[in-house]
């Protein structure tokens, strides 16, 4: 199987897990609707009962927000902090939808079920990978922005103009970017690879990094065609989503269902991706 | 002459200066700011609080230092060298060298005429406070050379002059002059300057000499740097022209556009620009720290290679350094004493150029929908410091120790617009053509301002909506805040005639009788020190609107509307004429719960994070 036919089978398998990604949207929409309750009462309390909100109908509005802030900044606060905490939550549940994302894909099943069993059958080895990758990320992140940091400074000090400072940041950002679609790939790799025979961590990611490496271009280029993908979707639809001026709460209520169209078709993207992902690892199998 | 080699100015200069006062005068201070940067101990180095813009200065070489000395000066003939000495009349500050005085022999009469020929000669420094040099041969000559006070008179009526030592918090005051000026350099230094240039010749040593002729500026400042790319343009009789780094070069109709549209709206709208030039600098990023600044004619900015278009933050600064032009350039004002006549009026016309350009209310950035118009990133200057109420606007720069900006810039910005909002936009206008008409190539005073203000308001017949010395007293001199809000609507029905009447036999007992009348009760409070009156809209529940006028001067007050139908909303200044009120959220109540502005902000929030969400842990 070539990569084009890894793709073409990834998009149409990912496709046919409607359940798959509506689960994913609602486990995500968990944790973000606190921080959604959260915006809710800090506009609520002072000034839901007020003229001035409706300014907020016509878009963004500084003076609004700016005296919020500077009046009831314990509400921004809490927003702030129920931010960062959702953020961690997710990250300790994130093993689990993979599991469940993986075992569902391994075993061809869209059923919740299905999805709940492998969730946590999983969730433990996940974490143990979740947090090497994350270091991984750390450590490669540092040494870049070391480096960076170095470099810029260098150039600063012997160049008239920022340009090369500039082309600086932009090598590093694409270096971290091709690091990323390796480790990405070896992250989604060494799950399936520990999902199918493996059982164990260590030598899971071990043959998943071996797997990237043997063939470092293939998954650059389908990470970056995803990564591409996913942006180019992402940006369109939501200059799409930007269009509804939402005026009223007709317009307010479409606006949401489109978002919630988005949402779904990201996590849509991510089966894909992963299912992609399987179908290289498969043929590597073969 | 500039030397590039040891960063030394070499100079002779001819002064001729006119007695117009009616008083003889016995003496003559300089400024000698680079003096300022001689050492640590100078007035300007102690209040700088160990560094300059971020930047510490307790590792610079000797080299790095700078310094001015007249090595030669003659008043009418008569030879002061070695008679003059430095003078600290702020704060008594001996180690400070920012003004030299010279004791007179001879006396200047009224009418005199006196002819001053020095020779000077300056180290200029590594860049402090906007002068000095940069390596790769980037200068910023500016206040260098020795200038003399302002001979004025004082608010008590006698002649005096006007000549205070170099402080971190103050700038410039200085009087019209004519300038010829004549600079030789390295030739291939680009020079810019104040004024025009009027001729330039290569000399056999390698270097070249340009002449520039500057009339009726109130100070000369010039860069030079070899790598400077030069656009020029012109508006109407203004030659503009443009100094960038080739990094920067694709900004420059950027600039162009901006700078062409603050000359249109300030001729329009204060009064004609009178000077045939404007030359803007964008200093390259190791000059960075000699950007941001107005002299004459010459402005200097502030640019980086990449400058999104949807972030106008360059435009902007382009614009405030222009309407420098007209507040302290033309309108001369006196930077150190009254900070806030120059930055807080040219903050005013940043924004009002920002908004009148962009014809939109996102003048200051549009960028993926985050959206902030200039005179409202002004206004949470002011109303975001930690306490508004920290110090007057009315003070000399030096007495400023925190909240500068907020202060000077912002809060007299959002104070002029406050009081546009109370005479009208078009009155604001006559008001201010009428201050440039009388003030330009003058030195107003606050006071002046004040009183031209009152003047207008009483031939204008607008004393209904303004207590100019009302107004100034509380915004320009006081420090308490304007805050209003509204505190409640509750509703009754106010029964009469129920209940026993009359006495023994005669008592009658009357029913309480359907009432159709609801007094709706609408409670506002002032918060804030400040008095400013203000208009409250209140909306009945079928639409139906009626404006009052409150006078502002109780802290608390009670509306009552008896009517079928409930008053449902209540807004104090609903065309937000009192721009300078501390919180708008507390200007408004309705009756009913107004859920769908709140329903869109959370879905949003819940939308952005959970694509956040998505993006960072989709593998992990």
């Amino acid at each position: 199987m070539n990569l084009k036919r890894a793709i073409i089978q990834g998009i149409k398998e990912g496709l046919s897990f409607p359940k798959l990604s509506l689960i994913l949207v609602f486990s995500i929409l968990i944790f973000t609707s606190f921080v959604g309750l959260s915006i809710w009462s800090w506009f609520d309390y002072p000034i839901g009962h007020t003229s001035y909100i409706s300014k907020l109908l016509q878009g963004y509005d500084h003076d609004l927000f700016q005296d919020l802030i500077n009046n009831q900044g314990a509400g921004y606060h809490i927003v702030s902090k129920l931010v960062f905490w959702s953020i961690i939550l997710y990250w300790i549940f994130t093993p689990f939808l993979n599991g469940g994302l993986v075992g569902n894909l391994l075993d061809e099943k869209d059923n919740f079920t299905n999805f709940l069993k492998n969730g946590s059958h999983h969730y433990f080895p996940f974490l143990r990978i979740s947090i090497l990758f994350i270091l991984l990320h750390i450590f490669i992140l540092l040494i870049l922005s070391a480096i960076a940091f170095f470099a810029i400074n260098w150039s600063l000090t012997y160049f008239i103009s920022e340009l090369p400072a500039l082309y600086i940041i932009a090598l590093a950002v694409f270096i971290y970017t091709i690091f990323c679609m390796w480790l990405i790939a070896a992250a989604i790799l060494s799950k399936f690879i520990y999902s199918n025979d493996v059982g164990k961590v260590g030598p899971s990611v071990k043959s998943a990094f071996c797997m990237v490496f043997s063939q470092k271009t293939k998954f650059f280029i389908v990470g970056t065609i995803f990564l591409l993908i996913g942006l180019g979707f992402g940006i369109g639809l939501n200059l799409l989503v930007n269009l509804i001026i939402e005026k009223n709460l007709a317009f307010v209520i479409l606006a949401i269902l489109c978002q919630f169209f988005i949402l779904y078709f990201r996590s849509t993207i991510r089966i894909i991706f992963y299912s992609t992902y399987k179908y290289l690892f498969l043929q590597q199998e073969i | 002459m500039l030397d590039d080699n040891t960063k030394c100015l070499e100079a002779s200069q001819k002064i001729i200066w006119i007695n117009h006062s009616d008083t003889t005068i016995n003496n003559l201070p300089f400024y000698m700011y680079f003096n300022s940067f001689k050492n640590s101990e100078s007035t300007f180095m102690r209040s700088a609080e160990g560094n300059i813009f971020g930047n510490d200065f307790s590792k610079r070489t000797k080299e790095e230092w700078g310094w001015i000395e007249i090595t030669k000066i003659s008043i009418d003939g008569i030879d002061y060298s070695n008679k003059g000495h430095y003078v600290q009349y702020d704060d008594q500050n001996e180690f400070d060298e920012s003004v030299f005085e010279i004791p007179l022999e001879e006396n200047i009469d009224p009418g005199d005429t006196i002819y001053i020929d020095l020779n000077f000669e300056a180290k200029i420094p590594l860049i402090f406070a906007r002068a000095g040099y940069q390596r790769e041969s980037f200068y910023n000559i500016v206040h260098w050379f020795p200038q003399l006070g302002v001979w004025e008179k004082s608010s008590e009526g006698s002649w005096q002059w006007n000549c205070h030592q170099f402080f971190r918090r103050t700038e410039f005051f200085a009087e019209f002059g004519n300038y010829d000026v004549e600079i030789t350099l390295d030739d291939k230094l680009v020079v810019g300057a104040s004024g025009c240039k009027i001729s330039e010749k290569k000399n056999q040593d390698g270097t070249k000499t340009l002449l520039f002729h500057g009339e009726d500026i109130i100070d000369f400042a010039w860069c030079a740097y070899p790598h400077f790319k030069v656009y020029e343009d012109q508006w109407e009789h203004v030659h503009i022209r443009i100094l960038i780094p080739p990094e920067h070069e694709h900004l420059h109709p950027r600039i162009i556009k901006a700078l062409k549209h603050g000359l249109a709206y300030m001729t329009e709208n204060v009064g004609p620009y009178p000077y045939n030039t404007i030359t803007v600098m964008d200093p390259p990023l190791l000059g960075l720290n000699a950007g941001f600044m107005e002299y004459p004619t010459f402005i200097t900015i502030g640019s980086f290679a990449i400058f999104p278009k949807g972030i106008r933050t360059l435009e902007s600064l382009v614009l405030h350094e222009f309407a420098h032009q007209y507040f302290m350039g033309i309108v001369a004002t006196n930077e150190k004493e009254e900070p806030w006549m120059d930055e807080g009026f040219v903050t005013y016309y940043e924004d009002k150029i920002m908004e009148d350009m962009c014809q939109c209310k996102s003048s200051l950035i549009n960028l993926l929908g985050y959206k902030v118009n200039n005179s409202s990133f002004t206004r949470q200057e002011y109303t975001s410091l930690t306490n508004p109420s920290t110090g007057s606007i009315a003070r000399p720069g030096w007495e400023h120790k925190e909240a500068f900006k907020g202060i000077i810039y912002a809060k007299t910005a959002t104070m002029l617009k406050t009081l546009e909002g109370l005479l009208g936009s078009q009155n604001m206008k006559n008001l201010i053509q009428g201050y440039y008409k009388k003030y330009k190539f003058k030195h107003p005073e606050g006071a002046d301002f004040k009183n031209l203000t009152k003047a207008f308001v009483n031939s204008n017949n607008l004393s209904e909506d303004i207590n100019v010395d009302r107004f100034f007293s509380q915004l320009l001199e006081g420090t308490e805040v304007c805050d209003y809000s509204v505190g409640s609507i509750t509703y009754f029905r106010n029964h009469k005639n129920i209940g026993w009447f009359g006495q023994y036999k005669n008592k009658i007992f009357k029913k309480a009788t359907p009432n159709e009348l609801i007094t709706s009760k609408v409670v506002l409070h002032r918060k804030g020190g400040v008095v400013l009156p203000v208009n409250i809209r209140f909306v009945y529940q079928d639409g139906t609107e009626i404006i009052e006028r409150w006078s502002g001067e109780e802290n608390y007050i009670e509306y009552f509307f008896e009517n079928t139908k409930k008053i449902t909303c209540v807004e104090i200044d609903p065309d937000q004429k009192i721009y300078i009120d501390l919180d708008f959220t507390n200007n408004s109540m309705t009756s009913y719960h107004n859920t769908t502005p709140i329903l869109k902000a959370a879905s949003k929030g819940v939308y952005w994070f959970s694509q956040a969400l998505q993006s960072m842990f989709f593998t992990l």
